[in-house]
């Protein structure tokens, strides 16, 4: 928390966060675990009021209340509007690459970024991973892609429209080396559904 | 001549912060026409590291934890007024940063610098000079002994 990491650019429009830090980060993080201890299941987050408009409210309101001077955030580079306001609120550091960062964005119609950079831990330490958080333009439970494994009585269904090409085919690849791994978290305007390491996505 | 070369953003900050908040409220009301403003932090309670150095000269040690109060505003034309203030009052917090913002405005500086900030500079250099000339007062002599060598 130093002064340096709170000051934004000059002349940037710089909007505010939640009314209520305290109370909706909590929120956030309690509608960030249901959704990852039940995958498959969609959570609504905290509304927020203003957030930049290049990141989805749910995306936005997942940086607000985990991101801190801790954790790096990866965002692409147009969206340098969303990563001063990220920092300015949370004081998280912007990584240089994807390989360096603890949460990665992908905002609606960006490029995915280079998964194969994506930090997935090591056997010894499989929580040293990053977690994606990409923006999709659908999520319907009850239908769709078939998920299984810890967390789901028998099986899930869960649709995901719009979602960056082969982006859950790669993501089936690169937590078949489990324990290591990465959690994905689908946002949707203002819900999101996650699909930790632990489920196996068919179809 | 710009009135920054007299007092610059840093001295006004501190004259804010050790402003009352009775003062500053009857000072924000005294302000014609204020910009509308948002709040981009609400003002936050919390705790900072002060750290301190014997003597100006030994090593850095952490002297203690003190609490302080910040808060972030931001006016319609997009300037940042920023305060941080020692205790838990956060509307003393809010004013100062309101404050800020203004005494970056161009053309209310000039004023401001005039009215509240020389206000607020005044009456703290005559709290500090009255604690000083408290102090001297009851100064000692030891007549036996050399002073200052």
């Amino acid at each position: 928390m130093t002064m340096d990491q709170l000051v934004a650019p000059a002349g940037l429009d710089m909007r505010p966060g939640f009314d209520e830090p305290v109370a909706a980060s909590q929120r956030v993080f309690r509608a960030l675990m249901d959704a990852l201890s039940r995958p498959g299941r969609i959570v609504d987050l905290p509304a927020l009021a203003q957030a930049p408009h290049e990141l989805e409210p749910a995306a936005a309101a997942i940086g607000l209340g985990i991101l801190d001077g801790d954790t790096s955030l990866w965002l692409p580079r147009d969206c340098a509007a969303a990563a001063a306001w990220l920092r300015f609120h949370t004081g998280c550091r912007i990584a240089r690459s994807v390989a360096d960062a603890d949460f990665v964005f992908v905002p609606r119609g960006a490029a995915a970024p280079d998964l194969s950079q994506l930090r997935l831990g090591s056997d010894e330490a499989p929580h040293a991973s990053a977690m994606l958080v990409v923006a999709v333009t659908g999520l319907e439970a009850g239908s769709g892609a078939r998920l299984t494994g810890p967390g789901i009585d028998g099986e899930a269904r869960l649709s995901v429209t719009g979602a960056p090409d082969e982006l859950l085919v790669r993501r089936n690849d690169m937590v078949a080396a489990f324990p290591r791994g990465f959690e994905l978290v689908l946002c949707c305007a203002d819900r999101i559904a996650a699909l930790p390491r632990t489920t196996r996505l068919e179809g | 001549m710009r009135s920054e070369s007299t007092i610059d953003r840093r001295q006004w900050m501190a004259i804010l912060a050790r402003a009352p908040r009775e003062t500053l409220e009857r000072l924000w009301s005294e302000v014609a026409d204020p910009p509308p403003f948002t709040t981009l932090k609400p003002a936050e309670t919390g705790l900072v590291m002060v750290r301190a150095r014997c003597g100006g000269g030994g090593a850095p040690f952490n002297f203690g934890e003190m609490t302080m109060t910040r808060c972030i505003v931001q006016t319609s034309g997009r300037i940042q007024g920023h305060a941080y203030v020692a205790g838990r009052d956060r509307r003393q917090a809010e004013l100062a940063a309101r404050f800020d913002a203004l005494l970056q405005m161009p053309d209310r500086q000039a004023p401001l610098l005039g009215t509240v900030v020389g206000q607020l500079a005044q009456a703290q250099a005559e709290r500090r000079d009255g604690r000083w000339a408290d102090a001297a007062a009851t100064r000692v002599e030891f007549l036996t002994m050399v002073r200052g060598t």
